[in-house]
């Protein structure tokens, strides 16, 4: 039985995609939210945004899309990015993510380009966690306190992130992990005196109930909801960006869908075949 | 049971005390500063070092690198020494350990060898701009003539590197070639004007002869970094990077973490039965959050995404808050008795 | 095929390999499932202190000990003067070297002087962290019950703050164990947390459920897509 139940899930998730079925998300208002947040940051020359990519394997499958939609909304505004991490096995995606981005919007917009050094910094791994953000948002120069990139240069080398000074010059937070106490360092750490920053946050669908509890009192300005949340983000693009390709992302979200069809079914019959099981006790 | 002699006992509670000592002393750096006001933190100097202090604390921790890494080499090593039940896991877990070692170093040094270079284009810039604030500031330096040579002689002999060693095959025709030989054009046809720059003070020429320099050598500097970066992308230590980080690392965690995505769906089966009206109640909750989050929800009714809303920004979040609320406040408590050694038992070796 | 390519497609039929084999634990366990199991922690384990090093020791400690940042101009000046207070970094490292005390019979407790010295900072900026995110979080309770808009009273958002208040005192008051609940009224109030509790559990299992299954769905695509092109691509199929 356990068996039948493992190869109907893998089948609910494998037929949809082999199928190449895709339906339009569900329409989710705290994506909507963040994006109207993202599209109305007001971000002068020298400020910048400032993005943790604080997952590893385990949750990859539900924040690297979040990290690509959010990614390509600051690159398309032209919000210079300073990515960092806490956590170690984000090594890959602040890598891979902000070039995969790039190399997508330099493809559909032919001429203009998105080079690292200009749209974005990778500032690596940070260990340290409260530590290190809380010494973060007490520096006077945020670019001088980050010291050197992840090739190794200096962050001030870049001419764009030379200056950024005090971490009032963030004009957003970008929080992407599953992990929650990753995320309750950004809430509890990063503010200063009157300065309390725009936080957005990427959370995994885990997480999303908890998340819930920081929209309500103001702390996070908007959410993604695991991979439901980023490919709802991920249509808004599309409505104002026509040529922004979500096909994989929305591929992605159907075959989910099926997936948690027959879940509900296997929950339902669980408890048909329960109260057929308990009719039959009774009658001996 | 008979208890220990005085002379036993006492050294044991002097470490103790020490242990304690250190414990209060590493929270009272960071308690004070916060409580403090800023200007008090500035005036005691405090405020300049927090940077240097707080980078202090996390060497500390970061010492710490080499504990996981002694324990899986003994415990693995050891079951492979003797031969133990499961060695060739061992070996394989090992295999896996050093190779990413080895690997990651490698990429390192590789990093290392092209930031190097490329900074040798960013002295370019940073001396430039040097030689003006000198200048500017009147400090105690070399001539001004004797400085722009100097940065002359440097730029061209840069220049004439990178022209012979990389700007020559196929790689200089990519467009991050192309992108280079036009950055050390521009360097070198900025080159001639530093002749514009007097011997004793600094004229506006001689300044924007320094500064068109400073900004060609960052171009220039970019664009190397750029350029050895792609050329390095496909070297066999870059290569072996992705097949260990990407190829395995990556795919067999996702892979364990996908297990669950099926266990649940046996779970839910066998365990997700409605018993009283408060599991009613909870799975009906599960129900609507299920149906408002998916495309196939909206086929069933256009309302489940709002019900799935208000069901997480109303009663949810109110529960899921005053739960935190709570364990914040017994969090709260911990962290003063840690810091306190009021939960020290397990600092003193005497057992209770 | 160039060598980038090729390397790219091992890397995927490599990944691959490696999540079947993980996948077969559904059958059962076997050997193969537990050699690329601990392949994985090998390489988990053998990533991290080198991007601890790399990242943080190297750049941030080592490196201006050793005066790395200072820059040589070729006339001879150089970018700032060698600073000797970054010496005072051997401090810590001195100290942190204490962890390794634990593998020492007699100075084990040494290493429980620098793991207290972490936890007591821990401790003290816990006491930070609960005013930074809980203040906010008691601001944000207090919601009026009576919501006020242009056009007169928003009766929708006067029930839901209403919802939200009875909901996180209910809630709140069953967790209130300092006292009994032996009295009448708080005997009867105590117990009406618990429904409310099961509607949150219900949204968390909900929102489970999408977390595992995404996981779920990212592998199978993987396999599906990446890997079946990569294998048909090796095979010369297509």
């Amino acid at each position: 039985m356990r068996r039948l139940i493992y190869l109907a899930m893998i089948l609910a998730v494998a037929v949809p995609l082999l199928l190449g079925a895709s339906r339009s998300p569900s329409r989710l208002v705290s994506a909507e939210r963040m994006y109207d947040v993202v599209d109305t940051l007001d971000a002068k020359p020298g400020e910048v945004a400032l993005v943790w990519l604080d997952f590893g394997p385990g949750t990859l499958a539900e924040n690297e899309p979040q990290a690509q939609v959010l990614l390509e909304h600051l690159f398309r505004r032209r919000i210079p990015v300073v990515l960092l991490s806490q956590y170690q096995q984000a090594e890959a995606a602040l890598q891979r993510i902000p070039k995969e981005v790039a190399e997508r919007l330099e493809a559909e917009l032919p001429g203009e380009r998105w080079s690292y050094g200009d749209a974005w910094v990778n500032g690596g791994f940070r260990p340290g966690q409260s530590i290190f953000i809380q010494a973060l948002v007490n520096a006077p120069d945020v670019s001088k306190f980050l010291g050197r990139d992840v090739n190794g240069m200096p962050i001030t080398h870049y001419p764009r992130f030379a200056a950024i000074g005090g971490v009032e010059h963030v004009k957003l937070v970008g929080e992407v992990t599953g992990l929650v106490g990753v995320f309750d360092n950004i809430i509890q750490f990063f503010q200063k005196g009157g300065y309390r920053p725009t936080v957005v946050h990427g959370c995994t669908s885990i997480t999303i109930p908890e998340a819930y509890i920081f929209l309500d009192s103001g702390q996070l300005k908007g959410l993604l909801e695991g991979i439901a949340g980023a490919a709802w983000y991920s249509e808004v693009l599309k409505r104002h960006y026509p040529k922004s390709d979500n096909s994989r992302l929305l591929a992605v979200n159907t075959a989910l869908s099926s997936a948690h069809v027959v879940l509900i079914g296997l929950i339902i019959l669980g408890n048909v075949v329960a109260l057929w099981q308990r009719a039959r006790r009774r009658d001996g | 049971m008979e208890r220990p002699a005085v002379s036993e006992r006492q050294p044991i509670d002097r470490r103790a005390q020490v242990i304690r000592a250190f414990t209060l002393l590493g929270g009272v750096y960071f308690f004070l500063y916060f409580i403090l006001p800023e200007t008090a933190a500035e005036s005691l100097g405090i405020k300049a070092r927090h940077e240097a202090i707080s980078n202090g604390f996390i060497v500390i921790g970061a010492m710490a690198v080499g504990l996981g890494l002694f324990n899986l080499v003994s415990a693995h090593g050891s079951r492979i020494a003797f031969a133990r039940k499961g060695w060739a896991y061992s070996l394989a877990l090992l295999v896996g350990l050093f190779s990413m070692l080895a690997v990651t170093a490698a990429q390192w040094r590789q990093s290392l060898g092209i930031t190097a270079e490329a900074r040798k284009a960013q002295i370019v810039g940073e001396f430039a701009q040097r030689i003006v604030q000198d200048a500017e500031s009147h400090a105690a330096a070399p001539a001004l003539a004797v400085r722009a040579a100097a940065l002359r002689a440097y730029a061209d002999g840069l220049l004439d590197q990178i022209g012979a060693t990389l700007l020559v095959g196929p790689p200089a025709e990519t467009p991050l070639g192309i992108e280079l030989r036009a950055a050390a054009a521009s360097l070198r046809g900025s080159l001639p004007r530093l002749e514009a720059v007097p011997g004793e003070s600094l004229s506006p020429e001689g300044k924007g002869a320094l500064t068109d320099v400073g900004r060609a050598g960052e171009l220039l500097s970019a664009a190397l970094g750029a350029f050895l970066r792609q050329e390095s992308s496909s070297t066999m230590v870059q290569q072996l990077y992705t097949l260990l980080y990407e190829g395995l690392f990556n795919q067999l965690g996702s892979a364990m973490f996908a297990l669950l995505g099926v266990y649940i769906a046996a779970a839910a089966f066998r365990a997700f039965r409605i018993r009283t009206v408060e599991s009613a109640l909870m799975m009906a909750a599960a129900l609507i959050v299920m149906l408002g989050q998916i495309s196939l929800g909206q086929l069933i009714s256009d309302e489940l995404p709002a019900m799935r809303q208000w069901l997480l920004e109303v009663p949810n979040s109110a529960a899921f808050r005053a739960i935190r609320l709570g364990a914040s406040v017994a969090a709260l408590m911990l962290a003063i008795r840690m810091w306190l050694s009021i939960e020290s038992g397990s600092f003193s070796s005497r057992k209770r | 095929m160039d060598s980038t390519t090729a390397w790219g497609s091992a890397s995927i039929l490599v990944g691959g390999l490696g999540t079947l084999a993980i996948f077969s634990f559904l059958i059962r366990e076997n050997p193969f499932y537990r050699f690329f199991e601990h392949l994985f922690i090998g390489i988990a384990a053998g990533l991290g202190p080198m991007l601890v090093i790399r990242d943080f020791l190297w750049p941030n400690v080592l490196e201006p000990i050793l005066g790395g940042n200072v820059t040589a101009f070729p006339d001879g000046t150089v970018s700032e003067p060698y600073q000797p207070l970054y010496l005072l970094y051997l401090v810590p490292m001195a100290f942190g070297c204490l962890y390794y005390c634990i593998y020492s019979r007699r100075y084990s407790w040494l290493a429980k002087v620098v793991i207290g010295f972490t936890l007591g900072a821990s401790g003290a900026l816990a006491i930070r962290g609960f005013f930074g995110e809980v203040i906010p979080q008691i601001v944000g309770s207090f919601k009026p019950l009576v919501v006020m808009g242009e056009g007169g009273i928003m009766i929708a958002d006067s029930i839901n703050n209403g919802i939200f208040v009875v909901t996180l005192l209910l809630v709140l008051n069953y967790f209130f164990f300092t006292f009994g609940r032996e009295g009448a009224i708080q005997g009867r109030i105590a117990p009406l947390g618990r429904p409310l509790l099961m509607v949150c559990f219900g949204a968390f299992f909900g929102s489970t459920v999408m977390a595992r299954l995404a996981l779920l769905v990212e592998r199978v695509q993987f396999i599906l897509v990446d890997w079946a092109g990569a294998l048909r691509s090796v095979l010369g199929l297509g």
